[in-house]
């Protein structure tokens, strides 16, 4: 049986964590000679572990433990990468607290190319122009070449990844519950995407895991810390976002935001890290001076899109519309003054050309 | 002594007439009435004693058996009463008279309760009992019905009565005036027959779009919905004027014809709902609240009685706060809406009631009600509580929705604005026109609005010209739409295109009825 199955049981044990973890690895030098030394209860004294041989679930921890696990991560396709893999991504070993053990489905490869990824973290609930903006920059980034690693959770997080999707990087969601199980629910196609796309599902969660709330700030640490940067895209004041921007602070990461409107307050967050001194970006070509990126040849000239004409009446609406923001039909019948029958087709043939996107509560400017 | 009259009872939303046999043979006095009657018809035994003794009349000391045939039908309600009585008085006298068979008692039939002092009080289900009598009539016409002249009802049931009915009805008041009006049959000139109901000059009045501010999309999505008999969906932060919007979708549609208004009557005279007697000539308008149980909405009970989507025949059923419903209230309309009626089986007995009407549903964007709105920042609402709330309405139910259409707050600037506001005598012209380029379509088919167009009559009667037809697979191939919706979109299309008097539909016409598609929230 392969070393990392040990050490992937081991991290089971309840009582045994990242740093009792590593103690006994070290100690050790292999994680199955620990894993006999805690099944049999008799480690080191001087290593200080307490534990009981139950995981978080009350499952006791066994041989057979064992074997079901070497089973199920078989089954749902689960990579274990320890800290000695050449998976396990440097910039995580950094940090406070480092998980010992990470579980990855799809592409794993894509970690070793750490060093050109950005974090992209926001709000659950948040406004159409906050999708926009991560849509837009998460697909600009992946064009440039840079891995966008996000949460996976709904809002801003879905909406990076889809954006990142859609450029030719791949994309990494990181996951606040074992990789078997699909936290939230409504991502699950986003999720077969990111798979299809040769993107990468982490988390240091085992299987069966559930989410559970207490997982989402260390999941964070992750996100900060495994990636060069953090873009805060949409976060009210005092939210999580904000919280993850600070994990990146303290473990030197830069954190980057992209201003709002500020008459909505669902940007305050972002404002307010602006205030402390964030980076502010206004467009994602900026990140490549920051960190003295090139650009890569294979995804060069990929964030140039076919140019679409428009007629002088399609112009007008265009101009009718808010930036960033939605406009209601009222709102164009209003400023354009024209019938409503003529919108319509406008409006389509717009929408076709994909410069507008229709929502439920009137349309909204693509960037 | 045996003696027979006619009555009438209710069964769903039709009335059947009730052939009441009465024999008095010597005996121990009893009162027995067979015939699967139901309590309150096996209640009139107290009623009729009282009232033939209290009229005037004495009540035989005897053995009385009462048979009701059709005798597999279960008999409910009052309305027997009356039947039941003159029967009983027609066997004394058939017992009196032994030779000449002067008084025809079986050429009327009796509808009305008795009270116990002998009065005749007004029933429920008026309209469909006359018109049961009648349409009986016209069926056989050897049976033994045929002989029947006219129709004695109570006096308060009069007017309902006799817009329902083509043979004479005399509203009286007790029940020895009914006697004395069968015995002398002459003194029927001196009552006073109204053979049709004059029109009410004083409409219901009119809820006016004029009276909404802007909205544009929202009144022209109320136009399409009442030319083509679409449902509508309105989505929009409270205070939008959804309600206000909804409620002036039944001024919109055509006047109710003749039969339609029969029809619509009935059902409300069932329900004893039937304001003062008269006809409804308004299209019902209903709303039920958001508490209301499954049986109200889709009708129910023991007997039977319609519910709101019933009630709603022919005019506009308004679901406000939809998502608030219990989710098996709203998902009983699938299967009543694609038929535009409702079978309701119960033990004994099945009945179906109609119910065409449109369903317009409101709902906010999220449950506090500000999410995505200009004043989103109010909204307190977690992601997952959105998203809930979006997904109470089921996609079988949101398919059937063909027009969505978000409502917005008016700014007071709009409402200030000094603007043309589309009336709704304009908007109805149009809607009559369109409708009327329907009905020449579908003429000989059972389709009479372009919502009732199946998959296979689209490809007949909905022929898109080249352009729309690019315009629409471009459409679906960039916009990611569904197959399910293009036979809606199509529908909503052959609407704008009736409203526009085109019998051929053009690329704008498919263009705004694309504006009026479901989008998901990008949540």
């Amino acid at each position: 049986m392969k070393e990392e199955i040990y050490a992937s049981a081991l991290q089971h044990v309840v009582g045994l964590g990242n740093a009792s973890l590593g103690n006994l690895f070290t100690y050790y030098e292999s994680a199955k000679e620990a894993w006999h030394h805690v099944l049999h209860h008799n480690v080191e004294p001087s290593l200080g572990c307490k534990y009981e041989l139950f995981d978080e679930i009350r499952r006791p921890i066994n041989e057979s433990f064992l074997l079901q696990l070497e089973e199920d991560l078989e089954r749902f396709h689960m990579h274990v990468i320890t800290w000695e893999s050449p998976y396990y991504p440097k910039s995580l070993l950094e940090i406070y607290n480092s998980p010992r053990v990470l579980y990855g489905r799809g592409n794993i490869e894509v970690l070793q190319h750490m060093d050109r990824s950005l974090a992209m973290v926001g709000a659950r609930k948040c406004s159409s122009y906050g999708v926009q903006v991560a849509r837009y920059f998460g697909r600009a980034l992946s064009n440039l070449g840079i891995i966008v690693v996000s949460g996976g959770a709904m809002g801003i997080d879905r909406a990076s990844h889809e954006g990142a999707l859609q450029g030719q990087a791949p994309t990494i969601a990181v996951m606040g519950c074992g990789l078997n199980v699909t936290y939230p629910r409504t991502n699950r196609n986003l999720f077969l995407e990111i798979l299809e796309k040769d993107g990468l599902l982490l988390s240091e969660y085992g299987p069966h895991m559930q989410a559970k709330s207490h997982h989402f700030p260390s999941r964070n640490r992750i996100i900060s810390g495994m990636t060069r940067g953090t873009i805060v895209v949409e976060a009210k004041a005092s939210s999580g976002s904000l919280i993850t921007a600070d994990m990146a602070i303290n473990e030197g990461r830069d954190v980057f935001t992209i201003p709002g409107n500020v008459l909505t307050h669902t940007c305050d967050g972002n404002h307010w890290l602006i205030q402390q001194g964030a980076t502010v970006l206004t467009d994602p070509e900026q990140v490549l001076h920051e960190y003295g990126w090139q650009k890569v040849a294979k995804y060069s000239n990929m964030n140039s899109e076919q140019v679409n004409t428009v007629n002088e009446e399609e112009q007008r609406v265009l101009e009718a519309m808010n930036p960033g923001g939605n406009t209601t039909i009222e709102e164009l019948v209003h400023t354009t003054q024209l019938p409503l029958t003529n919108l319509h087709t406008l409006l389509l043939q717009l929408e076709l050309k994909q410069m507008i996107t229709h929502t439920s509560q009137g349309y909204v400017l693509h960037t | 002594m045996y003696a027979k009259t006619y009555g009438v009872c209710v069964s769903g939303i039709d009335g059947y007439v009730v052939t009441v046999e009465v024999d008095i043979s010597p005996g121990l006095p009893s009162f027995d009435i067979v015939g699967l009657p139901a309590t309150s018809v096996k209640e009139a035994k107290e009623r009729v004693r009282s009232a033939i003794k209290n009229g005037g009349f004495e009540f035989p000391m005897k053995r009385i058996v009462v048979n009701l045939a059709p005798a597999h039908i279960r008999k409910d309600g009052s309305s027997l009463d009356l039947a039941i009585a003159m029967g009983i008085l027609a066997a004394l006298q058939e017992g009196k008279h032994k030779k000449k068979q002067s008084i025809q008692w079986n050429h009327h039939v009796f509808i009305g309760e008795l009270s116990l002092d002998g009065s005749l009080q007004p029933v429920m289900g008026m309209l469909s009992m006359v018109m049961g009598v009648t349409n009986q009539e016209l069926e056989n016409e050897h049976s033994y019905t045929s002989m029947v002249e006219d129709i004695i009802v109570p006096l308060g049931n009069q007017e309902e009565a006799t817009s329902g009915s083509s043979i004479p009805v005399y509203g009286l008041s007790s029940l020895s005036e009914v006697v004395e009006l069968v015995e002398h049959p002459e003194k029927k000139k001196h009552l006073s027959i109204q053979t049709s109901i004059e029109i009410s000059k004083h409409r219901m009045e009119m809820l006016d779009l004029q009276d909404v501010k802007g909205q544009v999309m929202a009144k022209r999505a109320l136009e399409i919905a009442a030319a083509g008999g679409h449902h509508l969906l309105m989505t929009g932060p409270p205070g939008s004027g959804k309600t206000m919007l909804a409620k002036r979708l039944p001024f919109l549609l055509p006047p109710l014809s003749r039969e339609e208004q029969l029809e619509v009557s009935r059902i409300y005279s069932v329900m004893g709902l039937l304001k003062s007697g008269r006809l409804m000539e308004e299209r019902p308008f209903r709303s039920p609240h958001h508490t209301s149980t499954l049986v109200a909405m889709a009708g129910g009970g023991q007997p039977p009685k319609p519910g709101e989507i019933t009630l709603a025949h022919k005019g506009v059923l308004f679901l406000d706060e939809a998502p608030e419903f219990r989710r098996p209230v709203i998902e009983v309309l699938r299967q009543p809406l694609e038929e535009r009626q409702i079978h309701i089986a119960r033990i004994g007995m099945a009945t179906t009631y109609p119910s065409d009407c449109i369903v317009v549903m409101a709902m906010n964007p999220c449950p506090c009600g500000w999410f995505g709105t200009e004043e989103d920042y109010r909204c307190t609402c977690t992601a997952t509580q959105i998203q809930r709330y979006q997904r109470v309405l089921s996609g079988p139910i949101l398919d059937r929705m063909d027009l969505v259409v978000p409502v917005e707050r008016p700014t007071l600037t709009e409402i200030y604005a000094p603007r043309d506001e589309v009336s709704t005598k304009q908007v109805r012209n149009r809607v009559i026109r369109a409708r009327a380029m329907q009905m020449e379509r579908y003429k000989g088919t059972n389709i009479s609005v372009n919502s009732h167009l199946s998959h296979s009559d689209i490809e007949i009667y909905a022929k898109l010209s080249e352009e729309a037809k690019n315009l629409l697979d471009s459409a679906f191939t960039t916009l990611h739409l569904s197959l399910r919706s293009y036979d809606r979109i199509i529908k909503v299309a052959r609407t704008i295109a009736d409203l526009a008097e085109s019998e051929e539909i053009l690329a704008e016409h498919v263009a705004e009825a694309l504006s009026y598609r479901q989008v998901q929230e990008g949540l």
